[in-house]
């Protein structure tokens, strides 16, 4: 660890006393961008750092409610508003009993990154509570967000902090959340994102992840002169995100021959057409089978019982199903087998040694918090749809949805450049501080 | 010369006399026990019978009663407000145990004998040093036979009256020598029903009930030694009245067991009473034995022999004249029989002479006559030698005149009745056949009664609690099937042999017209199920063992179909001798001969749709939730249902689970979209398509089951079939919300939402009241298993019932409009079975947690699931004391590695971790997935550093660990957990894995107790410091 390390951590474990978690988080991305700071003495010198790592404000709160056996429960409610630099505070709110001030903060800390990554005017909060949804009914779930709308409605709204869902606030309890705002404050505005569609929700939310990720690669390739047109990809899993991955692969004329669950993977060497993708997705979706029947319906596929498809042959690799799903070896086995492009639509699919093995082969990695960032980007599009009072039709979305994934590769290479080679790792860490960072100076010290 | 027949024919006639005959009588009965036992005990038919025979006085009013309480306050207020003979107990019961309750009973009246019932030989280790408190007279164990209860009952009275009966009127006495309780149990309880079966041949003798019930109270009496010593007294004091002696060969003599001290017992016996017939059980069979029984002229059986029912039987019919008298010339040729002592006086006027030598030589006659009860007349006749006649003609007209006179005798002033009983038949539940119903048949004997009993028939809106028709084939029905077959040589055979041979045979004629008749009431779908007396029977989960068929029920030939059933029964019986089967029962403390098989046939619940037939909802239910979470109480009990039959909820397959005390919250799906991974994709139906049913696959008891006639169908199948809609949702992606319309798009998904959280139909209401109700009525949690047809409820909707096959009348017609109605619209609950809840130790785990300190690396924590689980003998521990995103991933691979190695070779691992495993949050616990860790038994979350981690209890991967009982344990900060201890095992023992996560091979085994009502649990150091009840 640098001195400038050593003593930036000392300072903040100071202020910042029992919060490991956000410290640990700091640290990470103190240590990730120590070469900026290198070549940027001008955020050193306006403390852009000192004033990233403390909230613009911390809102601490009593939630009171009533469970169904008519007893009071008393939970804490936290909003930190970290930084609306670029945009309105916005991040999830998650009801998890491990909910304390430090995780809040550690989670809003990353959420300025990862919303200022995604190109759209989006700032960085988080919020929740140690209230646990899991074993509680409907109606207790209903009565706790009502009572934490309770407080929070004065702290938030569409132009002053936006928040969204997280572990434990699903549909259920945006809506709940929601009715209760609206009940308070008599105005029917976009203060949430995730509501559902029939009241100010978006088009394309649950596609985009997986679109989101084949536009990166899109953008990839095209650095290297390359299109999707007849390449040969393979893809994980066999949810969402995988679906909508192959759907757009389709339209854009790759060669989809894989598909996986826990049960094992699929190799269909004919490749998957539009027809066989409305199979399996009656299969996952409205059947919720097992992925190997695909061979019973489809000639010429093989089912490969308890494997990953990592052992295909393939120019681009999607892993789309789960954490560590490619280890050190499977991303051999894609590098030498003459992959060229990996690009994440899961959260955290490699394992650190597997990126490792992708970096040093200099081949197109994707990480998840750039390839995958088309679920935050929605919210980004919800809002400004509510904003307009439009709703925009699918086309009007995914169109701009593919527009956010090209400037979110485009920050990447900028900031990524290595000479011959592009290190989307690193610039998607140094491009999300960037655009915080300047935005900043160019405010002023407030 | 020949004395004069006046000897024997008394001042008075032979019945006075006997009415002073057992001047201790069992009238009155105080059972301690729950309500569940007390069914069991008075539940047989046959019992009441044979009760009929001892118990009938001259008013007609029957005896013994017995009053049944459940605890030891209102047993003791009982007792002080009237008399009782006889006082039985359990165990356990509500408020106490047998020993309290036996020093109070003594205490108040010292002379009222109490008897413990056992279950289990293990249920002695409750007590001091493994014995009964002497304050209990008796202890038997309940062997699923009614037999028992009786030989409890006579054998109390015999005991009492052994010495006023042998001096009044020369009672004779049986001498059993026996010291395990089980043996003797089982052994007098059917020794007793064959003493009191005596009753059946007397009938001719006896001119009516009252003369039959004077020669009952003049039958031979039964005295127990349970030693050498014992035994010698009782027959030093006996001797004159002794009759038969029937003898272990291995017994304890000096406090000693000894191999063969019931030999030498034989030898000094033999001694002083040359004739005295002797019995000697072994539980071994050598040739030795067989030498020595020769040489002391003795029988000999051994225990586990498959006849030794019959072998018994035949001792007492021979030995002691039971049965008719067979005369036989001295080559054994059968030349005339008698059934009665007119008949033997016809047979002596025909007989040669030299068959009369024979057996007066023998004794034969007296004996006979003695077995009789006719003891004045027996003495007569043995005290005469064949020298006191000068040919053999004169004995002959001799005997002829002394069996007239006594005729004559007896005759005087009576009237012979001719009256019969008919036991009338139950509409829901028909018996056919005498005999036990076994485990299964009983309970749901007890269900019904229960429903009856407390009305739940109509107790809630829109929903009928009730059982499926149900037809049960008592034992005795397998006894008569079995008897002329030779069941060693089938332990020999293949199983589909066992079962071509059996089903090839013919059902008894009177079982097949009675089966008939009952067949005709049964619509759809039938379930022939076995229930052995040792199936669902406490703590010993036989469950699984036997064949089960599902029969379509649907050949276009009647004749064909009831030939299936027939078939049916008998490839269950067959399942008896299966090698799995015969496996099964060593490994247990029955014998042989408590294989007896009840057959339960009921009818499936459920309706035709198309070519499935199916219900729309089966499930099982426990009363006690060993995983409460969130809101669930403990006491509420947890149910699991599935769409279809109720195989996929049995065999542990996808289910949902609720606590009936709050249905609507579901744990496991915390979100909506998580109803995605962990909900129903598939059930299961009767196949219709098929007619007959097969029994020709499979080669084992295990895969003899129902699957032949079974389909497996998706979810679109339900959704046409119009049953998806009342258990179903669809889970909205684009809302992330689950909606109950079907007409909206997405993946269809089981949430029972409509019943559970949207109350169409009370099912958790009826399914707590069912749990209570059979709780309170067992005594102890239970388990029950169960099926809802919503059909009737439903058919106002757009389905079209009239192309359902409905199970049965929908409408009762002789009902006023309102209770038509009513039915009209409900849904039915069935109740299919219930048992004892099955835990993996017996349900009170008495555990003093604080005394373990010593002994346990951790305890006190909180914990999930019950019992004890040992032979653990690989630790996997993570150390790290931080997480982070990377770390927690890398961790969480290495964990899965050792997971893989340890499940392939079988070995089941206690796994400790810091955080919550699977967090979601990697930096709250180790990045794992439910297959990465699918082998550990035990899971424990220890904190994060100098961080608690509140516990997740489990919630993430709730279904695996509850299906699976697994152990999930929680380490707080004020709990023990001996760090250094784990390090130190970790550095010696570790294999070669190095960093944070360490696989640790034992030397030995280690221990866990998880006290699931406590919640807490301990982890012992090594399993070697259980000692046997110390813990207890």
């Amino acid at each position: 660890m640098s001195a400038f390390v050593n003593e930036f951590m000392e300072r903040a474990s100071r202020t910042n006393t029992g919060q490991t978690e956000f410290l640990q988080a700091v640290q990470e991305v103190v240590e990730s961008l120590e070469p900026v700071f290198e070549r940027h003495p001008q955020y050193r010198r306006q403390s852009i750092l000192e004033r990233m790592i403390e909230p613009d404000r911390q809102i601490l709160f009593r939630v009171t409610w009533m469970d169904d056996a008519g007893r009071v429960q008393v939970n804490r409610g936290f909003r930190v508003e970290f930084n609306n630099a670029i945009g309105p505070y916005k991040g999830g709110l998650r009801f998890h009993p491990s909910v304390n001030l430090s995780i809040i903060k550690f989670l809003g800390f990353e959420q300025v990154f990862k919303n200022s990554l995604t190109t759209t005017p989006i700032g960085g909060g988080k919020g929740g509570s140690d209230f646990d949804p899991k074993g509680k009914s409907d109606e207790e779930v209903m009565r706790f967000c009502q009572a934490f709308m309770s407080e929070l409605f004065r702290h938030i709204g569409p132009n002053k902090d936006v928040p969204a869902g997280d572990i434990g606030v699903g549909g259920r309890e945006i809506g709940y959340l929601f009715g209760q705002y609206r009940k308070l404050t008599n105005r029917f505005e976009g203060v949430l994102t995730g509501k559902g569609m029939r009241w100010g929700g978006s088009l394309i939310r649950p596609e985009a992840t997986g679109y989101g990720s084949v536009y990166f690669a899109q953008e990839m390739m095209a650095t290297r002169g390359r299109s999707l047109k007849g390449a040969r990809a393979a893809v994980s899993g066999s949810g969402n995100v995988a679906q909508f991955s192959v759907e757009k692969l389709l339209e854009l004329g790759a060669k989809v021959v894989t598909l996986s669950d826990s049960g094992g993977t699929i190799v269909d060497e004919e490749g998957i057409n539009d027809e066989k993708l409305a199979w399996v997705k009656e299969l996952k979706n409205v059947r919720r089978g097992r992925i190997r029947e695909y061979v019973d319906q489809f000639s010429g596929a093989q089912f490969h019982e308890g494997k990953r498809p990592w052992g295909v042959q393939c120019d681009l690799a999607f892993p789309s199903a789960i954490e560590n799903e490619i280890t050190a070896d499977d991303a051999k086995a894609l590098v030498d087998s003459g992959c060229i492009c990996v690009s994440e639509g899961a959260n955290m699919p490699t394992v650190p040694e597997g990126v490792e093995v992708f970096l040093a082969a200099k081949i197109l990695y994707g990480p998840g918090k750039a390839a995958n960032a088309g679920g935050v980007a929605t919210s980004g599009l919800e809002m400004s749809q509510n904003a307009t009072h439009l709703n925009w039709p699918r086309e009007e979305v995914d169109r701009r949805l593919h527009e956010i994934m090209k400037s979110i590769h485009d920050a990447c290479v900028k900031h990524g450049n290595d000479g011959d080679f592009v290190n989307y790792v690193k610039g998607a860490n140094i491009a999300g501080f960037i655009k915080v960072a300047d935005a900043m100076l160019d405010q002023g010290v407030v | 010369m020949v004395d004069s027949p006046e000897t024997w024919q008394s001042p008075e006639p032979w019945h006075r006399k006997f009415q002073g005959l057992m001047p201790f009588r069992v009238r009155e009965i105080l059972l301690v026990s729950s309500d569940y036992d007390a069914f069991v005990l008075e539940e047989d038919g046959s019992l009441a019978d044979r009760l009929f025979y001892e118990y009938s006085e001259l008013s007609l009013s029957w005896a013994p009663r017995i009053t049944h309480v459940r605890t030891m306050a209102r047993a003791l207020d009982l007792l002080d407000e009237r008399r009782f003979d006889l006082v039985i107990t359990v165990v356990r019961f509500g408020d106490g145990d047998a020993a309290e309750l036996s020093s109070a009973v003594k205490a108040r009246n010292r002379e009222v004998p109490v008897v413990l019932l056992i279950f289990d030989p293990v249920d002695l280790l409750q007590f001091p040093a493994g014995v009964a408190p002497p304050s209990v007279d008796r202890v038997f164990q309940w062997t699923g036979d009614a037999g028992v209860l009786i030989a409890v009952i006579k054998s109390t009275e015999d005991q009492k009256n052994v010495r006023h009966d042998t001096r009044a009127a020369g009672v004779q006495v049986i001498l059993v020598v026996e010291d395990r309780v089980r043996a003797y149990s089982s052994f007098l309880g059917l020794l007793y029903p064959e003493l009191l079966g005596q009753a059946g041949s007397l009938i001719a003798e006896g001119l009516n009930d009252f003369h039959r019930l004077m020669r009952m109270r003049a039958r031979p009496k039964i005295v127990l030694a349970t030693n050498f010593d014992d035994a010698l007294t009782l027959f030093r004091t006996h001797r004159e009245a002794i009759c038969a002696l029937m003898t272990d060969i291995r017994i304890p003599r000096g406090g000693r067991l000894e191999r063969d001290a019931g030999m030498e017992l034989a030898r000094l016996v033999r001694e002083s009473k040359v004739d005295l017939p002797i019995l000697f059980q072994s539980s071994e069979d050598s040739a030795e034995i067989g030498t020595l029984a020769l040489e002391l002229r003795a029988w000999h059986v051994h225990k586990n022999a498959p006849k030794f029912r019959n072998r018994v039987r035949s001792f007492l019919k021979e030995a002691l004249g039971f049965g008719d008298f067979v005369f036989r010339l001295p080559d054994r040729t059968e030349v005339a029989r008698a059934r009665d002592t007119y008949e033997m006086e016809q047979a002596l006027t025909h007989v040669p002479a030299e068959s009369i030598a024979y057996h007066a030589s023998a004794n034969h006659f007296s004996i006979w006559l003695r077995a009789r009860s006719m003891f004045a007349l027996a003495r007569t006749i043995q005290r005469q030698t064949l020298g006191d006649f000068n040919s053999l003609e004169h004995l002959r007209s001799h005997l002829i005149t002394v069996l007239q006179r006594a005729r004559w005798h007896e005759q005087e002033g009576v009237i012979t009745d001719m009256s019969a009983r008919e036991a009338g038949s139950q509409n829901r539940f028909v018996r056919i056949g005498r005999g036990s119903m076994g485990g299964k048949g009983r309970s749901v004997a007890f269900v019904n009664s229960q429903i009856v009993r407390h009305g739940l028939l109509e107790r809630f809106d829109a929903l009928q609690v009730r059982i499926p028709k149900t037809v049960v084939v008592g034992t005795d029905v397998f006894d008569a099937f079995m008897d002329d077959i030779d069941v060693t040589e089938l332990a020999e055979l293949d199983d589909d042999v066992i079962r071509a041979r059996l089903v090839e045979l013919p059902l008894p004629t009177d079982t097949r017209e009675r089966l008939r008749v009952a067949y005709n009431q049964l619509k759809g779908p039938l379930a022939v199920r076995s229930s052995s007396l040792l199936e669902d029977s406490r703590f010993q989960p036989f469950a699984g063992v036997y064949a089960t068929y599902m029969l379509p029920n649907n050949h276009p030939d009647a004749e064909q179909r009831f030939r299936d059933l027939c078939a049916a029964i008998k490839a269950v019986y067959a399942s008896a001798y299966y090698r799995a089967a015969r496996h099964y029962l060593a490994g247990t403390p029955h014998e042989a001969d408590d294989q007896k098989m009840a057959v339960v046939i009921q009818q499936v619940v459920g309706h035709r749709f198309g070519s499935r037939y199916y219900p729309h909802l089966s499930g099982v239910a426990q009363s006690y939730n060993y995983y409460p979470i969130g809101g669930q109480e403990p006491n509420d009990g947890v149910a699991s249902v599935a769409l279809g039959l109720g195989h996929t909820v049995v065999d542990g397959g996808v289910a949902l689970r609720f606590s009936p005390g709050a249905p609507t919250v579901l744990p496991q799906f915390p979100t909506a979209e998580s109803f995605l991974n962990g909900s129903q994709t598939e059930f299961l139906a009767v196949d219709l398509t098929q007619s007959r049913a097969r029994f020709d696959t499979g080669d084992s008891a295990a895969s003899d089951t129902h699957d032949t006639a079974l389909a497996l169908c998706t979810l679109a199948d339900a959704e046409t079939d119009g049953t998806l809609a009342a258990v179903g949702s669809v889970y909205s992606a684009t809302d992330d919300v689950i909606r109950e319309n079907l007409s909206v798009a997405g993946p269809r998904v089981v949430t029972f939402n409509n019943i559970l959280k949207w109350s169409s139909i009370p099912l958790a209401p009826a399914l707590r009241e069912l749990l209570e109700l059979l709780r309170a009525g067992i005594g102890e949690e239970v388990e029950m298993e169960f099926a809802l047809d919503m059909q009737p409820w439903l058919a106002d909707s757009s389905i079209d019932i009239a192309d359902c096959v409905t199970t049965e009348p929908t409408l009762d017609t002789a009902g006023p409009d309102s209770m038509r109605s009513f039915q009209r619209r409900a849904a039915r609950l069935y109740v299919l079975q219930v048992r004892p809840m099955t835990t993996p130790a017996h349900n009170e785990l008495v555990v003093d947690f604080e005394a373990l300190d010593d002994d346990a690396f951790m305890c006190r924590a909180r914990a999930l699931g019950h019992g004890v689980v040992d032979g653990i003998e690989d630790i996997v521990y993570v150390s790290a004391a931080q997480l982070n995103a990377s770390l927690s991933r890398g961790l969480g691979a290495q964990v899965s590695a050792i997971n893989e190695k340890l499940e392939r070779k079988g070995r089941p691992y206690l796994l400790i971790g810091p955080g919550r495993w699977g967090s979601s949050d990697p930096t709250l616990g180790i990045s794992v997935a439910w297959h990465d860790i699918s082998g550990a038994q035990v899971i424990v979350e220890t904190s994060i550093g100098e961080r608690y981690v509140e516990p997740s209890q489990g919630t993430h991967f709730f279904r695996n660990i509850t299906a699976r009982h697994v152990g999930y344990v929680t380490v707080g900060a004020r709990d023990l957990l001996d760090r250094d201890w784990l390090e130190d095992l970790a550095a010696s023992h570790a294999a070669p894995e190095r960093g944070a996560v360490r696989h640790i091979e034992l030397r030995e085994p280690l221990a866990v107790f998880l006290d699931g009502r406590k919640g807490h649990a301990a982890v012992l150091k090594s399993a070697r410091s259980i000692e046997p009840g110390g813990t207890r």
